[in-house]
């Protein structure tokens, strides 16, 4: 049979959470400091409301990127946000207006302006789309109402079928994979769309199932004790017991990850990118968020003897 | 054979079974080329309700999202706003000819337009861009209407009228009709249905002498239904055609018919097995507008023959009564059209002069259809002003592009961890997969069954759904070996390591519905995409992991004898 280890492991993990601790708290604060410096996200019309539309030319337009940002500012509609769409060879520009207009004025103004300046480079609309303010504010809440309820009830599962510092431990690891996933994308100044709410909720899903596989198996190890003097030794003994298990999931589901980076368009590889980050942080922050604070815990309150 | 076994087998073989039916539509429809595709869904417009759709993100179309302006309404015009909104766009949208428009109400003042495969940009001002116009139209009788049916048959033909008086015989029928009709009840209106009587005969009966015309190619497309005609509703289109051409309408004017019109129902019937679109020729000059009515409900009679029966009463305002009763007057025993934004959609008989400002339209209609009419008559009467909110069009290229780059990614991934958990785990590796693949096979046909609709968050829900059932095959994987190291027999080791991996398994996929379930409560569109997705597949992965591997193990073990391929 093919292995990665020939017997099981004996990597002394929880050793050096301290050193892994302070490197999360380096990205966290990293993370809170780009968010300041870029003053929030950079958030997708989905969210801020506004007009974007998707054109592509017949023929090439990449160096015209100006000439169209000064036409367009010339309509009142603000700064458009102007950009190119995969490789050159495509020209294809997506125009982001984020002032609102009456109905689809501000998508109609933009295309009218630019098919009068270059009538002789045609061009086909990929997409548009328009959001009112008041639909995009009502998004994002809920959104946010609907992921912070879902955790909620993860600590309460986990709570019932575990105890609270394990669901307290399952699901501070949860914010902190969403946490460094956000700050990639701050960092990048990458857009955040729905399209990548949903990759947070597969992440959250991902390192959720990541952390209860570890949990399950120290339950068994520890004879289905939960806290106590040799918990530390315990949670060691059942990381190393996965180990194999966690290393090829993960690899799998990373391998095709990077397969959907390269294969998948545009709609596909922020999406993959931020499930890199999300599922590779689900997987450290089980050993070095979710278990260092069950430890903690299991300090701070031992459980009387019986 | 262990009977366990036997039934697992059994199970499993019945499961891809039901699961290859309910597909079966869904891969019919998904191997043919775009235009063989919209050809096969105008031959069976009932297509869409039995496939997985593909959400806009995918193939591309339009979203708009509607909210009513209620600001400048008055208090007691608010009330059922949404309805008449509705109504009005429902019917504007349907005249875009759309294969799959989907129209929904949100909350208490928001209306949802989905228009798959569309894509034309000036359509959402279209849509909303005019007020709602409610007019009243007299019928033409019925020698007008075969004259002009005549004046088409001889355009195509490329010939002159001569002859006019063909359609006698139909009119005596008519009259005769109508003149029952008048003595059967004291009402005032009539429903277009005339009474149970004709619509049950409506299949066979022909009027005004039009299926006895020699097959002409125009009047060889309308049908007598009741005393109307019909329209194959697959032929809906090729008729819009020919009275569209500038000929025809040329010939039109010619026998003096200019100041007439071809107008379709708003309603299809049934006849004969087949689908028809009701056909309406109206004067186009309408004797009165939407302004005159003050108020329509829908409500029971209460006396008469017909006590009991829907009907919709109507209230006319001062000059609406004045206009009203002159104009029943003036056409007693004719039909008076009422048309919402260029839609019949009721021709009752005028009976009497009404007076009053007071009328009362029955036929056979259920209580619903009567309160539906009473909508259209109170959206011409009291307009809804309405703003787009929100507005998306995905061009069908890019909608390709997606469905391309989504369907390359997830096949190059899913052939990659298939091979390398066949070569790591070996037939271990192969049982896992089948299950993988069963997976997958049983998400989309429960998708199909709900008719569903798949979106890429929803592919996102697949894609983790699958990373969690490779994991729970890897679980169950790695859990054997180690009870194979610690020297336990391959039975032993297969059953205890199903009964450990059991419990992480349930513990974490109940974990996550749970979640799935709080999305898809409070989620909107996309998110619940997602977890829809999540949730079948969840329960899904459960099934396929931890009982058909187990099937699968149970009955290749015995065979192999004390070795396992793992």
């Amino acid at each position: 049979m093919i292995q990665i280890f020939k017997k099981v492991p004996n990597i002394n993990f929880i050793g050096v959470w301290k050193i892994a601790f302070s490197i999360s708290g380096a990205l966290l604060l990293i993370t809170v400091g780009s968010i300041i410096y870029h003053k929030g996200f950079n958030t997708s019309i989905e969210f801020t409301g506004g007009t974007e539309v998707q054109l592509k030319f017949e023929k090439p337009i990449e160096n015209n990127l100006g000439r169209i940002r000064s036409i367009l500012s010339g309509l009142g509609y603000g700064q458009p946000e102007i950009k190119t769409i995969g490789p050159a060879k495509n020209n294809e520009i997506q125009v982001t207006v984020k002032k609102q207009a009456e109905g689809t004025t501000v998508g109609d103004a933009v295309k009218d302006a630019i098919s009068k300046a270059y009538a002789d480079n045609k061009f086909e609309v990929r997409r548009e789309e328009k959001v009112g303010p008041k639909i995009g504010a009502e998004l994002a809440s809920k959104a946010f109402w609907a992921v912070l309820l879902a955790l909620i009830a993860i600590v309460v599962y986990m709570g019932i079928r575990f105890n609270i510092p394990y669901g307290l431990g399952g699901v501070l690891s949860l914010f902190h994979d969403v946490f460094i996933t956000l700050g990639f994308f701050s960092l990048t100044n990458r857009e955040i769309s729905l399209g990548i709410v949903a990759a947070l909720l597969t992440i959250v899903g991902y390192s959720l199932n990541d952390t209860i596989v570890v949990f399950d198996r120290v339950r068994e190890n520890m004879g289905g004790r939960l806290l106590g003097p040799n918990v530390e030794t315990m949670i060691n003994k059942s990381i190393n017991q996965t180990l194999s298990r966690t290393i090829i999931t993960t690899g799998t589901v990373l391998f095709v990850l990077i397969a959907f980076s390269f294969f998948g368009g545009q709609v596909i590889q922020d999406f993959s990118l931020a499930m890199l980050v999300g599922c590779s942080s689900g997987v450290y922050s089980t050993v070095y968020i979710a278990s260092p604070i069950v430890l903690w815990w299991n300090k701070q309150f031992p459980p009387k003897l019986k | 054979m262990n009977r366990n076994i036997t039934i697992g087998l059994i199970v499993t073989v019945a499961l891809i079974g039901i699961a290859l039916y309910l597909l079966k539509d869904s891969i019919l429809f998904y191997s043919k080329s775009q235009q063989e595709q919209d050809l096969y869904a105008q031959s069976h417009p009932t297509i869409f309700k039995k496939i997985i759709n593909l959400g806009l993100d995918i193939q591309g179309g339009m979203r708009i999202v509607l909210e009513i302006d209620k600001s400048n309404l008055p208090k007691e015009a608010s009330a059922d706003v949404q309805d008449r909104a509705y109504t009005v766009i429902e019917n504007r949208i349907n005249g875009l000819g759309v294969a799959e428009p989907s129209i929904q109400k949100q909350g208490k003042d928001r209306i949802i337009v989905e228009l798959p495969g569309f894509r034309d940009e000036g359509a959402a001002s279209k849509v909303i861009g005019s007020t709602a116009q409610l007019e009243f139209n007299l019928l033409r009788d019925p020698p007008e209407l075969d004259k002009a049916i005549k004046v088409v048959d001889n355009v195509l033909k490329g010939q002159k009228i001569t002859d006019t008086s063909a359609g006698a015989a139909g009119t005596d029928t008519n009259v005769a009709k109508n003149k029952e009709a008048q003595t059967k009840a004291q009402k005032l209106f009539e429903g277009k249905e005339t009474g149970r009587d004709t619509s049950t005969a409506a299949a066979e009966s022909t009027a005004a002498g039009i299926e006895k015309e020699p097959a002409a190619s125009f009047s060889e497309l309308l049908t007598g239904i009741g005393e109307q005609i019909g329209v194959l509703e697959s032929n809906k289109a090729k008729v819009d055609q020919i009275l569209g051409r500038k000929d025809v309408q040329e010939a039109f004017e010619r026998s003096g018919l200019g100041g007439s019109n071809f107008l379709w129902g708003h309603e299809t019937k049934v006849a004969g097995g087949s689908l028809y679109r009701m056909m309406y020729y109206v004067k186009s000059r309408p004797e009165m507008r939407g302004d005159a009515i003050k108020d329509a409900r829908g409500s029971i009679d209460r006396g008469g023959f017909s006590a009991g029966a829907a009907i919709v009463e109507l209230e006319m305002n001062g000059k609406g009564a004045k206009t009203f009763a002159r104009v029943t007057g003036a056409n007693v025993n004719k039909y008076l059209a009422i048309v919402l934004d260029s839609t019949v959609y009721s021709a009752p008989v005028i009976r009497s002069k009404i007076p009053s400002g007071r009328a009362q339209i029955e036929g056979s209609f259920t209580m619903d259809e009567a309160k539906n009419l009473a909508i259209v008559l109170r959206a011409g009467a009291l307009p809804a002003p309405v703003k787009i909110m929100e507005q998306r069009t995905v061009g069908p290229s890019l909608g390709q592009d997606s469905i391309h780059d989504c369907a390359v990614a997830a096949v190059i991934g899913s052939i990659l961890v298939f091979l390398f958990i066949i070569i790591y785990y070996k037939m271990s590796g192969a049982y896992a997969v089948f299950a993988l693949v069963l997976n997958l096979l049983f998400v989309l046909a429960a998708m199909a069954s709900i008719n569903a609709t798949l979106t890429i968050p929803g592919i996102c829900g697949l894609v983790l759904n699958i990373a969690v059932a490779v994991d729970a095959n890897v679980l169950i994987c790695e859990r054997i070996r180690e009870e194979l190291h610690l020297g336990k027999t391959v039975r032993s080791a297969i059953e205890i390591g199903y009964k450990r991996v059991f419990v992480v398994i349930m513990d974490s996929n109940l974990t996550m519905l749970l979640k799935a379930a709080i999305l898809f409560w409070i989620g909107t569109g996309p998110i619940k995409g997602f977890a829809v997705t999540l949730m079948f597949g969840l329960i899904i992965s459960m099934f396929t992991s931890l009982y058909i591997t187990h099937v699968m193990y149970n009955f290749f073990t015995p065979k192999t004898g004390e070795k396992l391929s793992i």
